[in-house]
C-alpha cells in the first residue's frame, strides 16, 4: 500500500471547483513533484493533504490511516508535515530554537515534568535540532535570530521546523521560490540527500519546472484541478497536453 | 552572561529582603496597600499567561470572582480552613476557566474578546440572579479572614506575610511555566498560528491550556482577596474593573513576566498620588491607557530595555538560549 | 398569556430590536471597513441622549430637531475618534480596541463633570398618551422608534447600495487590497464609516432619551448587547446585525416579560454563545478559507 494516497479528492469553493477528483498514490521513498500552472489547484490540494482546508468529498489515506477531517497539527502527528511558500519562522527566536520548539510531537514529558523537570529530555532534543541544523547546513547561524537571517536561510529554517517533528513524508511548498541559483542548487541536493540519507518521502509542489525535472523522478501534473498526467520527467516535458497547458498560461517557460 | 548569572538572583534576592522588611516600617493601611498589590500582582501576572497566545479575554477578573465567592461559600458555610479555601478557590476557577474557553477558542481576534466579555457577564449575572447561596447584586458579607492557629489574620501584619509567600509561590510557578517549553510554545503560536499546527501543536488545545492556568492564579487572587475584604460584590469584578486590569498590564507590557508588575507598581502609585483628584482619576487612567496603545505600545518594559541596552550599548532584543 | 400583553410584548419587541439594530449597524459597519471595534459605541449612544438632553430639555429646541443633531455631533466624535485613536494604532488589532475603554472612561467624566454625576437627568416625553391596539396600550415615544429606525436603516441602504461613496465603503469592506488598487481612499473610507457608526448610536440614544434614564453610565448596559449582535449577525454583516438585533430584542423583551432582566440578559449570552458553536462564522457572515 502506498504511502500517501488520496482518493477522489475534491474541493469546491462556493460553486468554484478547485480541486476535482484527484486520484494520487506516492510511495515510500519518492521524490513526487506536483507540477502545473498559476492557479490550476496545487497550492489548495498541498493544503487540503496538510489538512489546512477541509475536504469536499474524497479521502486521504495516510501511511494506513485516513487523515482527511484531521487538524494539520494531528496530521503532523501522524507524520506527514508540510513547509510553507512564505517565509514561515517563529520570529525573535533563534535558529536553534526554532528547530526545539518544532520537536513539539517528540516531547513526551508531562506538564510537570516539563515545568519543574531536570532537562534531561531538553539536552536529548537540543541535540537532535543541531544534527538537523548540520544537516542542512544551517549551523553557523545557529544562534542567530530567525528574522535576521537571509530570505534563503529563512526557506531553509522552514524546512529546517518541519524536519524536528521527524516526519515520514515530506511536503515541500515551492522550497526555492524567490532563490538565486546556488541557493536553487543547495536546496535541490539537502532534497536528494533527505531521501537518500535519511529515507524520507519527499513531494513537491512547484511552479518552476527546471527545479522539478531535475530533482523529481515522477511528476504528476495539475491543471484546472485536474490531474492531467503522470510520467517520468522525459514523458512530462514531451508530452503535448502538458506543453498546451503551460502555453496556455502566463508562464511558459519549459 | 556571567555577571548575569549572579546579578539575577541577587536582585530576586534584595527584592525579598525588601518585601519582608518593609511592613515592619510601615503604617496599617499601607500595609494594606501592599497586601492588595501582592494580590494584583498575582492578577495581572495570571492575566499574562493566555495573553501570550494572543487571547486577551475580558472574562479574567470574573474568573478572578470565581475564585472569591468560592472561599465565600466554603470559608462561611463550612468554616474550611484557609489552607484548604485558597487551592480549592484556584481548582474552581480553573475548572470555571476551561468551560468558558471551550467555546471560546473556536473564536479569535475581536471574536475572541466580545465572546469573552458576553460569557464573563454570564457568570457575573448568575451571582446576581441567585440570591441564594451568592448573595444577589448586593453580594456576601461576613466572610472570615482566615487564621493558622493563634494567629489571626485580621490583623494586616500576619496576612500580610501569608499573601507575601503564596504570591511568591505562584510567581516562582508562573515564571517556570513561562521559561518552559509550553510557556515558548505559548509564544510561537500567536506568532505564527500557521506554522504551529503543521509542526504538530495543538492551537486550540494550548490556548485552552493558557487560559486554564490564567483562571486557576487568578482564581487564588480572588480567594486571597475575598479573605481580606470580608465581603465579595458582583461589582468587584466587571467590565471597569477589567478596564483596569488592562491598563496595568498595557502600561507595563507583555513581553516579559516582569513588564505586567512594572505597570501594576506604577499605575498603584499613580492611583494612590491622584487621590485628590476624586471623580476625575477615571480620566486620568482612561487618558493613561490611550498614551500608552498610541504612542508606546511596548509599555514600561520596552522602554526599560532600550534605556538599558543604549547604557550598556548591547544590541537591542536579544534572545540567546 | 393574555392577548392584551402579548400584542403590547411583541410591540415592545419590536421597538427594542429597532433600536439594537441602529446601535449594532454602526457597529457592524465600522468593523467591516477597519476590522476593528470600537468599545465606546455605549458611550457614544450616551452623547445622543445627551445631545437631545441639552437640545430639548435645557435650551427648548423641537424634539425632532434635537434628535437630528445627534447625527452631525456624534458623528464628527466617531471621525475624530478614528483620526486619534484607530489610525494610529491600525497595525495591531486589539490596540484600538482596548484604547477605546479608554475613550470610554474619558467621556463618562467629561459629560458627568459637565452635567453632573449620580441624579440622573430626566428628559420630558415629548410625545404624550399612548397607542391602543386590542386593549394593549403602548407609549407612543416607543412607537416612534420603529418608524425611526427603519428611515435611518433605509437611508443607510440607499448609501451603501446606491450612491458612489456608500458602493466604495463596500468594496472596502470587502477587500481591502483592490479597493486600494481602484483608487479608494482606505483613510477617507474609514472615517465615513466611524462618522456613519458614531452617528447610528448617536441617534439611537438620542430616540431613546426620552424613555430611558439618562446618566453618563448608561453605555454600559448598551455595549454588552450591541456585541453579541453583531456576533450573533457575522461581525461585518450589516444584514446579519439587523436579524440577530430584531432577534435578541425579541428574546430580551419576552423573557423580561416573563421573568426579569437579568435573565433576560443571561438568555442573550446563551444565544449568542450557541450561534458561536453550531456557525462560528455568525448568521449570516461568510465563511472564511
Amino acid at each position: 500500500m502506498a504511502l500517501l494516497e488520496t482518493r477522489g479528492l475534491t474541493k469546491r469553493f462556493a460553486g468554484l471547483v478547485a480541486v476535482s477528483d484527484v486520484n494520487l498514490s506516492i510511495e515510500t521513498g519518492e521524490i513526487r513533484g506536483i507540477i502545473g500552472p498559476n492557479g490550476a489547484g496545487k497550492t489548495t490540494l498541498f493544503n487540503l493533504i496538510s489538512g489546512a482546508l477541509k475536504v469536499s468529498s474524497g479521502s486521504i489515506t495516510f501511511d494506513g490511516a485516513k487523515v482527511s477531517g484531521k487538524r494539520p497539527s494531528h496530521i503532523a502527528r501522524a507524520g506527514l508535515v508540510r513547509t510553507f511558500q512564505r517565509n514561515a519562522m517563529f520570529p525573535s527566536y533563534s535558529v536553534l530554537e526554532n528547530v526545539i520548539l518544532s520537536r513539539h510531537t517528540e516531547v513526551k514529558s508531562n506538564f510537570f515534568q516539563t515545568i519543574f523537570g531536570t532537562g534531561h529530555e531538553e539536552e536529548a532534543h537540543r541535540e537532535r535540532a543541531r544534527e538537523i541544523i548540520r544537516f542542512l547546513e544551517l549551523d553557523e547561524h545557529e544562534n542567530d535570530l530567525a528574522e535576521n537571517l537571509s530570505h534563503g536561510h529563512q526557506r531553509i529554517l522552514g524546512i529546517a521546523n518541519a524536519l524536528a517533528t521527524e516526519p515520514k513524508l515530506i511536503m515541500l511548498d515551492e522550497p526555492v521560490a524567490g532563490m538565486n541559483p546556488t541557493e536553487t542548487r543547495m536546496v535541490t541536493d539537502h532534497i536528494r540527500r533527505l531521501r537518500d540519507e535519511w529515507n524520507m518521502t519527499v513531494v513537491l509542489v512547484e511552479h518552476d519546472m527546471r527545479t522539478v525535472m531535475g530533482t523529481c523522478e515522477y511528476i504528476s501534473v495539475i491543471n484546472f484541478g485536474e490531474l492531467l498526467m503522470e510520467g517520468t520527467p522525459d514523458q512530462v516535458a514531451n508530452d503535448k497536453r502538458v506543453i498546451e497547458a503551460y502555453l496556455g498560461s502566463d508562464d511558459y517557460d519549459l | 552572561m556571567t555577571a548575569r548569572r549572579w546579578t539575577f538572583p541577587l536582585f530576586i534576592v534584595a527584592v525579598i529582603a525588601v518585601l519582608a522588611v518593609l511592613p515592619l516600617t510601615s503604617r496599617d493601611y499601607s500595609v494594606e496597600i501592599y497586601i492588595l498589590l501582592l494580590i494584583n500582582v498575582i492578577l495581572v501576572v495570571s492575566y499574562r499567561i493566555p495573553a501570550t497566545t494572543g487571547d486577551w479575554a475580558l472574562s479574567h477578573v470574573v474568573l478572578m470572582g470565581c475564585g472569591a465567592y468560592t472561599t465565600a461559600l466554603l470559608s462561611k458555610w463550612y468554616d474550611l480552613s484557609i489552607f484548604l479555601t485558597v487551592p480549592l478557590s484556584a481548582v474552581i476557577a480553573g475548572i470555571v476557566g476551561l468551560i468558558l474557553v471551550t467555546p471560546l477558542v473556536r473564536t479569535r481576534g475581536f471574536g475572541f474578546f466580545i465572546a469573552s466579555f458576553a460569557l464573563g457577564e454570564f457568570v457575573r449575572l448568575i451571582w446576581i440572579k441567585f440570591r441564594y447561596p451568592f448573595g444577589g447584586p448586593r453580594g456576601m458579607i461576613g466572610i472570615p479572614n482566615g487564621e493558622i492557629g493563634q494567629i489571626d489574620f485580621f490583623e494586616p501584619l500576619p496576612y500580610y506575610y501569608f499573601v507575601l509567600v503564596v504570591a511568591l509561590i505562584s510567581l516562582f510557578i508562573m515564571y517556570r511555566i513561562d521559561r518552559s517549553r509550553i510557556g515558548k510554545t505559548f509564544v510561537a503560536l500567536y506568532k505564527d498560528e500557521g506554522l504551529a499546527e503543521a509542526v504538530g501543536i495543538d492551537v486550540p488545545r494550548y490556548r485552552a491550556m493558557a487560559f486554564t492556568i490564567g483562571a486557576f492564579f487568578a482564581g487564588i487572587a480572588g480567594s486571597l482577596l475575598a479573605h481580606r475584604l470580608g465581603a465579595v460584590d458582583p461589582k468587584n469584578f466587571d467590565i471597569n474593573v477589567m478596564v483596569y486590569l488592562i491598563i496595568w498590564i498595557v502600561v507595563g507590557g507583555t513581553a516579559t513576566i516582569w513588564g505586567p508588575i512594572m505597570g501594576l507598581v506604577a499605575m498603584t502609585v499613580v492611583f494612590e498620588w491622584s487621590r485628590p483628584l476624586l471623580e476625575w482619576r477615571p480620566l486620568l487612567f482612561g487618558g493613561t491607557l490611550i498614551f500608552f496603545l498610541v504612542f508606546l505600545p511596548g509599555g514600561l518594559e520596552d522602554l526599560f530595555f532600550r534605556i538599558r541596552d543604549r547604557i550598556t550599548g548591547k544590541r537591542s532584543g536579544g534572545g540567546t538560549v | 398569556m393574555e392577548i392584551g400583553l402579548l400584542i403590547q410584548t411583541i410591540a415592545n419587541s419590536i421597538a427594542a430590536g429597532s433600536i439594537y439594530a441602529v446601535i449594532a449597524v454602526g457597529l457592524a459597519m465600522a468593523f467591516g471597513v477597519m476590522k476593528m471595534a470600537n468599545f465606546a459605541h455605549g458611550e457614544f449612544f450616551m452623547c445622543g441622549a445627551y445631545v437631545v438632553y441639552v437640545f430639548y430639555a435645557l435650551l427648548g429646541w423641537p424634539f425632532p430637531a434635537a434628535v437630528l443633531m445627534s447625527i452631525p455631533i456624534v458623528g464628527a466624535m466617531g471621525v475624530v475618534t478614528e483620526r486619534l485613536i484607530f489610525r494610529p494604532t491600525r497595525s495591531n488589532v486589539l490596540a484600538g480596541f482596548m484604547a477605546t475603554a479608554g475613550l470610554a472612561f474619558v467621556l463618562q467624566v467629561l459629560v458627568g463633570q459637565m452635567w453632573g454625576v449620580g441624579l440622573m437627568r430626566s428628559v420630558p416625553t415629548p410625545y404624550m398618551g399612548a397607542a391602543d391596539i386590542a386593549g394593549a396600550k403602548i407609549g407612543w415615544q416607543r412607537v416612534l422608534v420603529i418608524p425611526a429606525a427603519i428611515v435611518m436603516l433605509s437611508a443607510l441602504w440607499f448609501f451603501l447600495y446606491r450612491v458612489k461613496h456608500g458602493k466604495a465603503l463596500r468594496a472596502c469592506a470587502q477587500d481591502p487590497d483592490t479597493a486600494r488598487l481602484q483608487g479608494i481612499g482606505i483613510n477617507r473610507m474609514t472615517m465615513l464609516a466611524m462618522g456613519i457608526s458614531g452617528a447610528s448610536a448617536g441617534l439611537a440614544g438620542a430616540l431613546l432619551a426620552p424613555i430611558h434614564p439618562v446618566t453618563p453610565y448608561m453605555g454600559h448596559g448598551v455595549i454588552l448587547t450591541a456585541f453579541i449582535v453583531v456576533v450573533m449577525g457575522g461581525m461585518e454583516s450589516i444584514a446579519g446585525a439587523v436579524l440577530a438585533a430584531i432577534l435578541l430584542g425579541f428574546v430580551h423583551t419576552f423573557v423580561t416579560t416573563l421573568s426579569d432582566a437579568v435573565t433576560a440578559q443571561m438568555v442573550g449570552v446563551a444565544c449568542m454563545a450557541a450561534v458561536l458553536v453550531v456557525r462560528p462564522q455568525g448568521l449570516l457572515g461568510r465563511v472564511k478559507a
